[in-house]
């Protein structure tokens, strides 16, 4: 009599073990809720994490940019727009400038170097430029450029204060 | 000369030690080989890259205001760490497993007594071992660097003149602004979310197919990981949640409770412009961290323990 060997089928264990370590991941997930959820609020009241990406800033920002904020790097962002804001100052492009820096002490808003740069630019540079504004031959349309900035700086020095109560420097 | 064999000793040993199911000086073993093999690879070469960008960056942050130059010397710096190291923790940890197979360096190992989760645990601590040496050396460059610079300014402040108490005050709010105390809280917090994306990539390589699927999944997962903090507010917030259908629902829901929260280890950004991290927070954050490492190394074990080789 002729016997056959048969071997028991290999059972597909390996799409299974991953779904159950699925699972366990869900269910730590659901454990670690909480407590993440603490975490953040203590994060929060100790002023991190208290910058919100969203659609407005998207729309400033480039693409890249804002994936890059996005991905924790928003500080490093911040610091090219400042330089970019640098060069347009020395260009002499004060619209541009106030541009990028209102960008910059939206993504870093606990920088208080940053808002008061702003609000010193705006106030004093950007305002004698409009002044002084050759371009522009009614003085009337000059003086209301000057009061503009004049606003715009005293913008940045309110926002700042607002965002940093607890900081001297821009009092 | 052979010494005698005393009559009353046993032919045999009769108490060999028992094998342990998990023996640290083994993981010991794995995790210095894993270290040495990572080094081998030439890895810490992108420390010339970092050295490169430190001295770029202060070269052309020189035209603007010391607190500027500061400031963004630590963001840039820190920065290049954080990214620094979670690649070097994903592209290390992605490659493990399939070299070992390919190598048949797996085979080797697991036919001895070591166990699977010896094995997993040494490969791990050896990446560990790895992200730290890199932080630390990251670290001292960066020391080096703002040391460098604050000299720098301090000489130039000096050659500028004036009365000697304005010099000196001048000099002391130099000091205040380049060296902060909290930067040590975020290197710590740069090696901890290295390591929980070192777990997970073990994790995902344990079932991955390819060393660059693991890779790609694992770019995924840091990049959902960052926005999972948004996710979850999303989900929990009744006003936003209630308008949501039960698709969106579900889906938030599986992003927050699947994907670490990355977010919880961005702080460098405050941190740079001075603001503190409490001690508690800090070992909280930690805390989630080691915990989140824990998960994943488990998950991993139990997908690893089972699978064909």
């Amino acid at each position: 009599m002729e016997t056959t060997l048969s071997l028991p089928n290999p059972k597909p264990r390996g799409r299974i073990q991953v779904a159950l370590a699925t699972v366990v991941i869900l269910i730590f997930g659901l454990v670690r809720l909480p407590l993440e959820i603490r975490l953040s609020r203590e994060r929060q009241a100790s002023s991190f994490g208290t910058v919100k990406l969203d659609l407005g800033l998207r729309e400033r920002l480039s693409q890249l940019g804002f994936l890059a904020a996005l991905s924790g790097f928003r500080t490093p962002v911040a610091d090219v727009l400042w330089i970019e804001a640098q060069t347009a100052w020395q260009r002499v492009e004060y619209g541009r400038m106030n541009f990028l820096m209102s960008t910059v002490t939206t993504l870093t808003p606990k920088n208080v170097n940053f808002w008061d740069m702003a609000a010193w630019h705006m106030s004093y540079n950007a305002s004698v430029a409009a002044i002084n504004n050759t371009k522009q031959p009614k003085i009337a349309l000059r003086s209301k450029a000057q009061r503009e900035y004049f606003v715009l700086g005293k913008d940045y020095a309110e926002h700042g204060i607002a965002n940093n109560p607890d900081s001297y420097l821009l009092h | 000369m052979i010494p005698a064999i005393s009559e009353d000793a046993p032919a045999f040993p009769t108490a060999y030690p028992r094998h342990r199911f998990f023996s640290p000086a083994r993981v010991r073993a794995l995790a210095a080989n894993t270290f040495t093999e990572l080094v081998r690879l030439k890895i810490f070469y992108f420390l010339l890259i970092f050295a490169l960008l430190l001295i770029t960056s202060s070269a052309i942050l020189i035209q603007l205001s010391f607190q500027d130059q500061f400031q963004m010397l630590k963001d840039v710096s820190l920065g290049a760490m954080s990214i620094f190291t979670s690649l070097l923790a994903i592209l290390a940890t992605a490659g493990l497993l399939p070299k070992d197979i390919e190598d048949r360096t797996l085979y080797t190992v697991l036919a001895k007594p070591v166990s699977r989760l010896e094995y997993l645990v040494g490969k791990l601590l050896g990446v560990y071992l790895l992200l730290l040496v890199s932080v630390v050396l990251m670290g001292i460059l960066f020391f080096v660097m703002l040391s460098w610079r604050v000299h720098y300014v301090t000489s130039e402040i000096r050659a500028a003149g004036g009365s000697a108490e304005a010099t000196q005050q001048q000099i002391d709010l130099l000091r205040a602004t380049a060296y902060n105390p909290n930067l040590w809280s975020g290197g710590i917090l740069i090696y901890v979310k290295a390591c929980l994306l070192a777990s997970a990539t073990l994790f995902v390589s344990t079932f991955a197919s390819s060393t660059i699927f693991t890779i790609i999944i694992m770019v995924a997962v840091y990049f959902i990981g960052n926005m999972q903090a948004t996710a979850r507010d999303y989900w929990q917030v009744p006003s936003i949640a209630g308008q949501a259908g039960w698709l969106i629902k579900a889906f938030l829901a599986f992003v927050s409770l699947v994907f670490p929260d990355l977010q919880a280890f961005n702080l460098l950004d405050e941190i740079v412009v001075g603001t503190s991290v409490g001690f508690w927070l800090l070992w909280k954050t930690v805390g989630l961290g080691v915990l989140y490492s824990l998960i994943y190394l488990s998950a991993a074990f139990f997908v690893f323990s089972d699978k064909e080789l």
